[in-house]
């Protein structure tokens, strides 16, 4: 999430007024929702909640010692990030950067310089995006009992907005894909002879107000000892309070 | 030099942990479970400062997406 590091955003500008004047429709229902305790929530929208990896390759030039010349090789690499589904399209929101070789290119210097070579301009390519949505293991009250068996997907990008950092992405064919043992992960899960789904997260459009109780899930990364950055296969919420709900970015 | 062609959004910040693989996690209402958002950033404190913000893009900007003609 090193794009996340974008200092562009830091703008502290207060104009909130002009903002949050109550434009724009809620797409879904507005009325009163029973209220949950924070448990809940959490249950209640995990069943939505995707792994994203995103395999990607490019170029880097490596600079010639006084055995080798220099030369330009291809690299391998994953990305990671978090998504939500939020139709029965299985239609997946995510960050852009992401799934956008353009705002992955800062991220992939870094590592690159690092490494004492040059990322080649322009040679990020995404080959795969897979999509990993944790079914539901339902007891006979309904409630997830716990998370596993992991539908696998291949995803593409429908919609991106790079300037706002938000992408859709679609699972038009929902196939099984290979995991990193070459073995075929099932693309559904069933569950007593019937296919489990991933649930369609619940979206509001009205903002909330500073002081609101929030909470996020997601699948972070980690460094490890040794340096090497890995995701955390294992669906993690955090939890806090809306501090400004009238931020304007740029 | 301001854009009209792509005006100025607005986001929420929140006081909350976030590490590198939650971008795009959804953020809920701890009360109803519904979504108002999603992880974008975080903006460290400046010198002197001891906490960080947790960048969130509303539900709004991205059904404004969702809604919008397909691209190409």
């Amino acid at each position: 999430m090193s794009a996340i590091l974008r200092g562009t955003i830091a703008l502290f500008v207060a104009t909130a007024t002009l903002i949050l004047s109550g434009r724009g429709q809620s797409s879904q229902p507005t009325e009163q929702l029973p209220h949950l305790s924070r448990a809940d929530a959490v249950d209640k929208i995990n069943t939505s909640v995707v792994l994203i990896r995103v395999s990607i390759s490019y170029e880097a030039s490596i600079p010639a010692t006084t055995e080798t010349p220099s030369r330009v090789e291809t690299f391998n690499s994953t990305m990671g990030g978090t998504g939500f589904i939020v139709d029965d399209e299985w239609h997946i929101v995510t960050a852009d950067h992401v799934v956008n070789p353009n705002l992955m290119k800062a991220e992939i210097e870094q590592i690159e310089k690092g490494k004492g070579r040059t990322l080649v301009t322009g040679s990020i390519h995404v080959e795969q995006i897979i999509a990993a949505a944790l079914s539901p293991i339902v007891d006979g009250a309904k409630n997830p009992l716990f998370y596993g068996s992991p539908m696998v997907f291949e995803a593409r990008v429908l919609k991106q907005d790079e300037r706002r950092d938000i992408a859709i992405l679609s699972a038009p064919t929902i196939k099984p894909v290979k995991n990193q043992y070459g073995a075929f992960v099932p693309a559904m899960t069933f569950i007593h002879g019937k296919a489990a789904r991933p649930t369609i997260a619940e979206l509001q459009v009205q903002k909330p107000r500073a002081g609101d109780s929030i909470s996020v899930s997601g699948f972070p990364a980690f460094l490890a000892t040794n340096g090497q950055t890995f995701q955390f296969p294992e669906l993690i919420t955090d939890s806090g309070t809306i501090s400004n709900a009238t931020h304007v970015s740029a | 030099m301001s854009q009209p062609d792509l005006p100025d959004f607005y986001v929420y910040l929140a006081n909350m942990h976030v590490n590198h693989g939650q971008s795009g996690g959804p953020v809920f209402n701890d009360g109803d479970g519904r979504v108002i958002g999603f992880v974008d950033a975080f903006l460290n404190a400046t010198e002197g400062g001891n906490a960080s913000e947790t960048v969130i893009v509303p539900m709004r900007e991205v059904l404004r997406l969702i809604q919008s003609p397909p691209q190409n």
